[in-house]
């Protein structure tokens, strides 16, 4: 049986595995251990081979695979499997960012966001597989097989990425215990939502307030850039995130 | 073993631990770890384990009482070192290693399950794990039931200073080991 000796030889999938093993679900610590070695061996913690290792040898297996006490390293690469390209977070649609927010937590369909296919146009210009083309259940399965060293420097990317547009149009972001220009004109154009949460108040108005907002906070944006018309919400999401946001900021900025 | 007399009565207390089974091994484990009992309670119910009704105890003068816990105590001086790798018992033979010591991964995930259900109970169950019964297949040897028969035989049967290199090893071995185990 092979036992890996560094990151390199982990898979997504395993390591999304072992991200999942909790402690508490096993009888005793060895076990949890030995589940650990299954999943990086894709065997069965029920395999003979385990349960007949021997005590001293298992003691230097725990030391070549020490390397999973830590992070995988902060590295990635640009292409996968020949075919997938990373489109860089500056590209990001503002759909596929909405989505990126909410599949942080789903590494599989995090990194299913950010690769796509691509051609080249005509004029020799990159064209990249457009995100509502594809199916990301399926295009996550076919990441899982990818060493966990390709892909994993990108959280760390994206989050510092994340940090800067926060930074940058924070200001976008309010809520309305600020008295954000942005929240009194969604609210002057959608006066039936207002009253709708005004009447649903009980103890804590500003915590309420806050909880829908924060519920509903990038419906209210894009019904707020689609002037409330749904049918326009999809052109909307394909459309560059930093445009979005600049015109966005413009528009409030600008009070228009 | 000594001998006291209380009352015009001799009394022949174990303290060595080639005297004590591993049953009454772990019984009066069980009563020194109580938490809840305090010092003078806990004498009274170890002296009763070893033979001496605690009606008597009670009832004696607290100079004789304390001269009596003085003289007693468990003495772990003559506890074996080496492995005794064979056990028998009412004819059958039960063996813990053919060349060299050394436990797999499924004796200790067995004997750390035990531990877990009784911390003060578990030295039956951990040589009824290490000690096969040579006329058994491996996979007889880990069914549950003939794991609880064996451990009920060897608290009958078995002085504790047989299991004591055993229990040293698994406590030296593993619980020094537990925080290689916890890191991965």
């Amino acid at each position: 049986m092979h036992i890996p000796t560094n990151w390199d030889e982990i898979t997504l999938s395993q390591y999304l595995e072992l991200t999942q093993l909790n402690p508490d679900d096993y009888e005793s610590q060895i076990e949890f251990v030995i589940e650990k070695l299954a999943i990086i061996t894709n065997s069965s913690s029920q395999d003979e081979y385990w349960e007949m290792m021997s005590y001293t040898e298992l003691l230097k297996v725990l030391d070549s695979i020490s390397f999973i006490q830590s992070s995988p390293p902060n590295k990635y690469k640009n292409v996968l499997l020949g075919k997938y390209y990373f489109i860089g977070y500056n590209q990001l649609s503002l759909g596929s960012f909405i989505d990126l927010e909410y599949y942080i937590s789903d590494l599989s369909k995090f990194f299913s966001i950010v690769f796509r296919q691509k051609k080249q146009d005509e004029f020799d210009n990159d064209v990249f597989e457009p995100y509502s083309s594809y199916n990301l259940d399926k295009r996550s399965e076919i990441l899982l097989d990818v060493p966990i060293t390709h892909l994993f420097g990108l959280v760390n990317e994206y989050l510092k990425f994340r940090e800067s547009i926060f930074e940058q149009y924070g200001g976008l972001f309010a809520s309305s215990k600020n008295e954000d220009n942005f929240d009194e004109e969604f609210y002057k154009k959608h006066p039936e939502l207002k009253q709708r949460i005004e009447s649903d108040m009980k103890e804590d108005d500003s915590t309420k307030i806050e909880e829908q907002e924060n519920k509903w906070g990038w419906e209210r944006l894009l019904l707020h850039l689609a002037n409330n018309d749904i049918t326009k919400i999809d052109k909307i999401l394909d459309m560059q995130l930093y445009f979005v946001f600049n015109i966005v900021g413009m528009r409030k900025e600008l009070n228009l | 073993m000594i001998t006291v007399t209380l009352n015009e009565v001799d009394y022949q207390l174990k303290k060595n631990l080639n005297e004590f089974t591993i049953g009454e091994f772990e019984k009066l484990s069980s009563i020194i770890n109580n938490e809840s009992l305090d010092r003078i309670d806990r004498y009274i119910q170890i002296f009763a384990l070893l033979g001496i009704p605690s009606e008597i105890v009670e009832d004696l003068d607290s100079k004789v009482f304390f001269d009596l816990v003085s003289k007693w105590s468990v003495n772990e001086e003559l506890s074996e070192t080496e492995m005794q790798k064979e056990i028998e018992i009412n004819g059958r033979t039960y063996q813990s290693f053919d060349t060299e010591f050394n436990l797999n991964v499924k004796q200790i995930k067995l004997i750390e399950k035990y531990i877990k259900i009784d911390m003060s109970a578990y030295i039956g169950e951990l040589m009824a794990i290490i000690f096969k019964d040579t006329q058994l297949t491996s996979n007889e040897h880990f069914v549950d039931a003939h794991i609880k028969h064996k451990a009920k035989l060897f608290r009958e049967n078995v002085t504790v200073d047989i299991a004591m290199p055993y229990l040293n090893y698994f406590g030296g071995e593993i619980f020094n080991n537990v925080s290689v185990l916890g890191k991965i």
